[in-house]
């Protein structure tokens, strides 16, 4: 199952026209790295917040940041996706490929668990709001793990 | 000049142990996402987003980014020992460098007028030269990435 799509990416007609477009890899690796700074630059400003950090900062307006994370997402959701269609085997066996996606995946049930955990009601009602300690610990683990996928990220080619 | 760079010792450690290279380029796209990633957001507020946070109030950021400045400047520097050659015939090199003072100098000049004390502007809603000067921060930041992400893949003396 998972071998055919491989090979199904890999002999794809989406695959040969990034890998024959010489400016296509810099184009989409810049891009990803605009992505990344407007991800991960609007989730360290959210989540040194909840960890109570500047907290003359109004917690509700510093949610104003989200939607910019969610941009830098998709941004590098469809960029990421290009880059296993040029090279989908080696990605798909590739260490540092794989911890980067367990730490994404990790992230996204920690922002689950926030989702449920927070007490949005004082967040919505309180600007000098002070987090309560398990929104601490979903902020400090939210930084930890997006910092994880830089760093796995800019280890794929050196941790085969 | 270049050449001794390149073989002092912390070009060696970078050249030739075979973590010293990947632990450093990680460090400096950690250092990215902070300085730029946090930036970016402070600009964002400037020219009008999340308009009910204190401008003041940002500055506790602000130093986190500028950690994400020191690291980055460590980092770089020691990458660019290590192939100081290379780096030096670089045009994307360059144009990151220039664009990279033109980012640094309006951090200095916007964080005067955003968080001293005696000179701080209202907390609400900056004039328009401020805002102008957030969108040129913008701009640079992104040049730089690009610039640094583009050294990569120019040849080095075709650009």
């Amino acid at each position: 199952m998972m071998d055919s799509i491989l090979t199904w990416m890999q002999n794809s007609a989406l695959s040969s026209l990034i890998l024959d477009t010489w400016w296509a890899f810099p184009t989409l690796e810049a891009l990803h790295f605009i992505g990344l700074i407007l991800l991960i630059g609007a989730l360290y400003v959210v989540d040194l917040r909840l960890m109570g950090l500047a907290a003359r900062v109004p917690v509700n307006a510093v949610m104003g940041f989200v939607p910019v994370a969610l941009l830098g997402f998709i941004i590098n959701l469809s960029t990421g996706v290009l880059f296993l269609f040029t090279d989908p085997l080696r990605y798909y066996s590739n260490t540092a490929f794989r911890l980067k996606v367990l730490a994404m995946v990790l992230a996204g049930a920690n922002a689950l668990w926030f989702k449920f955990a927070a007490d949005w009601e004082r967040i919505a009602s309180q600007p000098h709001y002070s987090p309560a300690a398990t929104v601490r610990w979903i902020a400090g683990i939210s930084m930890l793990l997006w910092t994880a996928v830089i760093v796995f990220g800019r280890l794929i080619p050196y941790l085969e | 000049m270049l050449e001794w760079l390149e073989s002092s010792a912390i070009a060696r450690l970078v050249q030739e142990t075979a973590w010293g290279y990947p632990i450093v380029l990680s460090s400096h796209a950690v250092g990215m996402a902070v300085l730029a990633g946090i930036v970016l957001m402070i600009n964002l507020r400037v020219m009008g987003l999340a308009s009910a946070i204190p401008l003041s109030a940002l500055r506790t950021v602000y130093r986190v980014a500028l950690a994400g400045l020191v690291v980055n400047v460590i980092s770089g520097s020691m990458l660019f020992v290590a192939n100081a050659d290379a780096f030096f015939q670089s045009s994307p090199f360059w144009i990151k460098m220039t664009l990279l003072s033109v980012g640094i100098a309006l951090l200095v000049v916007m964080s005067r007028r955003l968080f001293n004390a005696s000179n701080r502007l209202n907390d609400t809603s900056p004039p328009p030269p401020l805002k102008l000067m957030a969108a040129i921060s913008s701009v640079a930041w992104l040049g730089v990435i690009v610039m640094g992400r583009l050294i990569a893949y120019w040849d080095w003396k075709e650009f």
